[in-house]
């Protein structure tokens, strides 16, 4: 690809951990950006623009051309400047097809039962639910503890460190707002080491939200399965509206009734995709 | 590499994911074992190649294995890239973000709304609005069919790529549900070049054989799965 006219946009927005992953991916090639926050209950042309089938963010614009759904726009990310910067993806087709594999994993099997259990208010249901998002912290602890790597990827932060990322600061934000522990060193000592080394590295530790803003917004991650695009229920707040940031959302009591959460309507899951 | 090496295929026969993997080896010229699944009862195999989602497809290469159907169609366009075949993904880097967006697209939209009509409805009020978000999808995808193909006979271009096989895994079932409903999905009328892009998927020797084209025989097979749904739900 030409680079000498580079020039690149991300459109976002500041609580969606999905402009934070492509964050993150930009950081890893060093790729300089102009960084666009959008008001999402009033979308600018460009961002309409430049998703017209789905209207949300993120999108990459590079030398005028959009790229959206923050999964494709990381790998985009890793074909368009595969000269430069860390690898994203591994070399090797079959290591790919993994690392494929499991950044899947997070948004298929992994949130959908972290979110239940966040937003279930108690009793035997909140178990239920607490216990199926721990099968699943099962099967990824036991994957990252047979790598015996720093990270998913390797010695860096790659794919699957990327799609897991925003969980990192999620779900200890989780545990503190509802207090009770999900991720603990004992049950799971590789994750729980993975996490503090992710919010810690250089791609990531200098572009991660605001937190105090985060736990006070409502605008937390839903876990809606399969696509990564933003999809918080309530319109999330821009810093510039604080008055709105500064009361708690109602939403983050327990005492309100379980919502229900997911995609658009019931899937089966005999079928794989 | 040119030849295939040990290459297999666990399937159900009627799997739009499965169905998509056979086309792009077939249209690699990849020599395949091919093993039928019943998912009421799944071979050891399956369950040791696939033990996070216990379902197909799953393609063994030399007894390694790699699933999800997107994963697994990368993967032989990588594996097997610069054999002669054309590449399914194109090369420019937008291009194929392009393509991958569309994939997307369909197993998110069409692949919920194909669930929709075949499995998770109760009434036929629910078949009818499942079936109405797939014509939807597809009137959205007649707009990018014009937007890829730029004319041409593919989403890919000249060649069959990453979106047509993708898409083209839904074509048996798109049969079948025409037959429950007595009109087409894909409407001649509504999206002309879908329509034509059909035939033109259907003909082609790679999906010969594997892209199924007896509505009858696919209503046949649905109760086998609806049971296979149930069971599963039950657990």
């Amino acid at each position: 690809m030409d680079h000498q006219q580079e020039k690149v946009q991300l459109l976002g927005m500041w609580a969606s951990p999905y402009v934070y992953k492509v964050k993150w991916a930009l950081s890893i090639k060093g790729v300089e950006y102009e960084y666009v926050e959008e008001d999402l209950r009033n979308k600018s042309s460009q961002l309409l623009e430049h998703n017209t089938v789905h209207k949300k963010v993120p999108v990459l614009v590079y030398n005028g051309k959009p790229v959206a759904e923050s999964d494709i726009i990381v790998e985009f990310i890793d074909d368009a400047w595969s000269h430069r910067g860390g690898r994203i993806l591994p070399e090797d087709p079959h290591e790919r097809a993994m690392a494929r594999f499991w950044a899947r994993f997070v948004p298929d099997k992994l949130s959908p039962p972290i979110w239940k259990w966040f937003t279930t208010a108690g009793g035997e249901e909140q178990d239920a639910a607490r216990e199926a998002a721990m099968e699943q912290l099962r099967v990824l602890e036991e994957e990252l503890a047979n790598g015996g790597n720093e990270f998913f990827a390797g010695d860096s932060v790659g794919l699957v460190d990327l799609s897991l990322g925003a969980l990192a600061y999620v779900i200890p934000m989780y545990e503190e707002i509802i207090g009770e522990r999900l991720v603990t060193e004992e049950m799971f000592p590789s994750l729980y080491a993975w996490m503090g080394r992710f919010l810690a590295a250089p791609p990531v530790k200098d572009h991660l939200p605001p937190m105090e803003e985060l736990k006070l917004s409502g605008s937390l991650p839903r876990a809606t399965p399969g696509r990564s695009r933003r999809t918080a229920a309530n319109s999330p707040v821009a810093p510039s509206s604080r008055r709105h940031c500064c009361r708690p959302s109602l939403r983050w009591q327990r005492n309100q009734p379980p919502k229900v959460v997911g995609g658009g309507g019931r899937r089966d899951t005999l079928h794989g995709r | 590499m040119a030849e295939g090496g040990d290459l297999k295929v666990l399937g159900v026969w009627t799997s739009p994911y499965v169905i998509r993997v056979r086309v792009a080896l077939n249209l690699k010229s990849l020599p395949y074992e091919y093993v039928e699944e019943n998912l009421g009862s799944k071979s050891a195999l399956l369950l040791a190649s696939n033990p996070v989602h216990k379902t197909v497809p799953v393609l063994l290469h030399g007894g390694r294995p790699v699933n999800e159907s997107q994963v697994i169609l990368q993967y032989i366009d990588e594996v097997w890239a610069g054999t002669g075949a054309p590449s399914l993904l194109p090369a420019d880097p937008h291009e194929r973000a392009a393509a991958r967006f569309w994939a997307a697209y369909v197993d998110d939209k069409i692949g919920a709304a194909w669930q929709g009509m075949l499995f998770m409805c109760t009434t036929e009020e629910e078949r009818a609005a499942a079936v109405a978000r797939a014509v939807a999808a597809l009137e959205t995808l007649e707009g990018a069919f014009e937007e890829c193909s730029k004319g041409k006979a593919f989403f890919g271009g000249d060649a069959i790529g990453f979106v047509d096989v993708v898409l083209g895994g839904y074509l048996g079932w798109f049969r079948a549900v025409d037959k429950m409903i007595g009109r087409r999905l894909i409407d001649p009328a509504r999206t002309p070049l879908l329509a034509r892009w059909e035939e033109r998927f259907r003909a082609a020797e790679a999906a010969r054989g594997v892209v199924p084209d007896d509505a009858d025989k696919m209503l046949e097979f649905l109760p086998t799965v609806l049971a296979w749904i149930d069971a599963f739900k039950s657990k």
